[in-house]
This record gives C-alpha cells, sequence and structure tokens, in this order.
C-alpha cells in the first residue's frame, strides 16, 4: 500500500530524477515500510515521506543535472537552439502537486489545532508538561498556613461557577470522587470555560498529564478516577480572566484542612 | 555548479559523507546509518537522500560502484556508493570546522550534562 502511494506520489519528481533514483527511492521506502509497522511507526513513515517530498520536489526542479543540454549554442556561427532535456511539467501532475499541497496545508492546521492529542510529536508539549512538573514541585500543601493555591481551591469549592480570574503558573487543588468515575463518563470531571483568547497549559491529575490544551475556551477535563480524594492540577502558561468552572456530579472538592 | 551548491556543505550531505567514511554503503543502508549517526535526530527521506547523493557524484566527492566491485549482496543490483579522496578530505575539514566550534562552546560553558 505505502509502497503504491509512493510510486504514485514519485510521478510529481522530474523525469530526470525518476530515471536514475526513481527504482531506488521505490527500493528505499519498500525497505522502511517492511520494517516500521504498526500505527504509529507508520505515521511518522508518511510524515517523514511527506516531509521530504516539499523539500526536495522544489531543489529536483530548481537544481537539474549539469549534464543538460544547452538551451542555445552557436552553429555555423549562428545561434541555434536545442529541445530542452526536460519536458515541461505536465498540467495533471501541477495539478495534483497543488491538491497534495493543500491537504498537507490543511493536515498540518489540523494536527497543530489539536496538539494536545498527539503529544508525542510536539516536544513543545512535552515541554510543557516537564515545566508543570517542575512547577508542581513548588506548591505547598495541606498542613502548611493558608496559600493562594488553596484559597483558590476553597473559592472554587464554595462558588462552583463564579468567575474567576486566574494566574499563570499552577492551581492545584484536592477533589474527591464519591464513586469510580469512567474515562468515558457523560460528564467531564470539570469544564472550564475559559473567556476569549482561550487558555493554554496541561491539567494533571495525582501528578499525570490529563489533557494539554492550546488556546481553547473550552476545556473538558476527562480521565478515569476511583472513589476517594485526588489532586487535581491546572498549569497555565498565561493568566486567564473570568474563568467559570463546573464539575461532575459524582466529584466534590475537598474541603481546606 | 555542484561546488556552489555544496558551499555551505548541507547536513543531508554531511551526514552522508560522515555515514560512507568508514565503508561503502547503499542507499537504504546510508539513511539507517545517518539515523544511528544521529541517534534519529536525521531521517533522510528518499527525495533529499537521492538528490544529496547525486549532487555529491556531481561534485566527485562519492563515486558509484560497479556492481561487480561492490559487496557480495550485490545481486539485488542496489547501487553502493564510496567517498573519493576530494570527499574524505571535505568530511575531514568539516569535522575539523566542528571541533573547533565544540571547543569554544566548552571554553564559554554552553554545553551541559553528558555534552561536556
Amino acid at each position: 500500500m505505502s509502497e503504491k502511494l509512493y510510486q504514485f506520489l514519485l510521478k510529481l519528481y522530474p523525469e530526470h530524477f525518476r530515471r536514475t533514483y526513481g527504482d531506488e527511492a521505490l527500493r528505499l521506502v519498500r525497505d522502511r515500510a517492511r520494517i516500521e509497522k504498526g500505527f504509529l511507526a507508520r505515521l511518522r513513515l508518511w510524515l517523514d515521506l511527506l516531509w521530504d517530498l516539499a523539500i526536495s520536489l522544489p531543489r529536483e526542479y530548481g537544481n537539474p543535472p549539469t549534464t543538460r543540454v544547452a538551451a542555445a549554442q552557436l552553429v555555423n556561427g549562428q545561434r541555434s537552439f536545442q529541445l530542452l532535456a526536460e519536458p515541461s511539467l505536465n498540467p495533471t501532475l501541477l495539478c495534483l502537486g497543488g491538491m497534495l499541497s493543500a491537504a498537507l496545508f490543511w493536515l498540518c492546521v489540523f494536527v497543530v489545532a489539536h496538539s494536545g492529542r498527539f503529544p508525542a510529536l510536539f516536544p513543545v508539549s512535552l515541554l510543557l508538561q516537564e515545566q508543570a512538573q517542575n512547577a508542581l514541585a513548588q506548591v505547598r500543601y495541606p498542613g502548611e498556613e493558608e496559600s493562594p493555591i488553596r484559597g483558590f481551591a476553597r473559592n472554587l469549592a464554595a462558588s462552583g461557577s463564579a468567575g474567576q480570574s486566574l494566574s499563570a503558573g499552577v492551581h492545584a487543588y484536592c477533589m474527591s470522587a464519591k464513586q469510580e468515575i469512567p474515562s468515558n463518563s457523560a460528564h467531564p470531571l470539570l469544564a472550564f470555560h475559559f473567556a476569549s483568547p482561550g487558555a493554554s497549559g496541561v491539567a494533571l491529575i495525582d501528578g499525570k498529564a490529563v489533557k494539554i490544551f492550546r488556546y481553547e475556551q473550552r476545556l473538558s477535563i476527562r480521565a478515569h478516577v476511583l472513589a476517594g480524594n485526588h489532586q487535581f492540577v491546572l498549569y497555565l502558561e498565561r493568566p486567564a480572566e473570568n474563568t467559570l468552572v463546573s464539575s461532575n456530579d459524582d466529584l466534590e472538592y475537598c474541603q481546606p484542612r | 555548479m555542484p561546488k556552489r551548491k555544496l558551499d555551505p556543505l548541507p547536513s543531508a550531505a554531511f551526514n552522508i559523507l560522515l555515514a560512507l567514511a568508514d565503508e561503502d554503503l547503499h542507499g537504504y543502508a546510508i539513511m539507517r546509518q545517518v539515523e544511528q549517526q544521529t541517534r534519529g535526530r536525521v531521517r533522510l527521506g528518499p527525495g533529499t537522500l537521492y538528490g544529496s547523493l547525486r549532487t555529491l557524484l556531481e561534485a566527485s566527492l562519492i563515486e558509484e560502484l560497479d556492481n561487480s566491485s561492490g559487496p557480495e549482496d550485490s545481486a539485488e543490483r542496489r547501487r553502493y556508493y564510496r567517498l573519493t579522496s576530494a570527499g574524505l578530505k571535505l568530511v575531514r575539514s568539516e569535522v575539523a570546522g566542528l571541533a573547533q566550534t565544540l571547543r569554544v562552546a566548552r571554553s564559554k560553558r554552553i554545553l551541559r550534562g553528558a555534552d561536556v
């Protein structure tokens, strides 16, 4: 399948490239496809191939081989013209290239817009997680005096849906599940509504990142939690104004001790 | 013309020359060797790989081996490539330049952890 698709894409390359390296390029894709099995490996293979196509196509058209026939030369003292060694690009292929570029563009837009769902593809997201974990290490928890974080938790517990201004950084609080809540529950554990342009950051439950979000206005946190107390942390990259929050009915905010 | 394409030496071309420094390889093996020597940071696609090989061939920095002179499994009709003396000279000079840069970076304490 991958080989056939790539065979089709090879037609986008200039004739001199296909003639000289077409079989080798196809063999390389075949070798990779034989070894790199599984969804993620295959996805990575195709991202590599499409990226390579976008990089190398313009170069191949811009740098023809040096053995190319000269376009004009002197014959018996007169300037004469010869046909170029390269035929002009087929209009169908040009259209195909245009469509492929548009498809690639929208694919990139989709993936970037949903970067939270593909953390492995985004080192920035991983960096964000690391940032959140580091910030988390600095959080002070029960047993200590009143802190802004616990104040936030208490306010959240008391008001439930009052609009709050959240500063950048870590917001942590305790929540208690009356019973086990599955990740596919009809109601999310927590739902945030951030004012425009939305918020960016990471949500963690018991130290584990469950959601990475970028400029999201409606943020739903879903995860499988067992009955009992859990630590919920919201790490925001920048301040969020007028934030509303609601929770699953089976979830209660723990009272600050 | 090819000289101009290789000045400065693109990363892909440099990695290919480096991969060929100690053995003759075919396209797929070059790709794997480059992936290995860059710890997976660089995975050459077919377009980049063969485009770079063509440029290096035109600049006589590498040469293509005849099937008969290639390794024994050349019955597969893979094209094997070998570094020429000019290619070896170029890769040495590039590596020397990088080593100098590395020395400067160390003296400025820019590197951290295992890279120091």
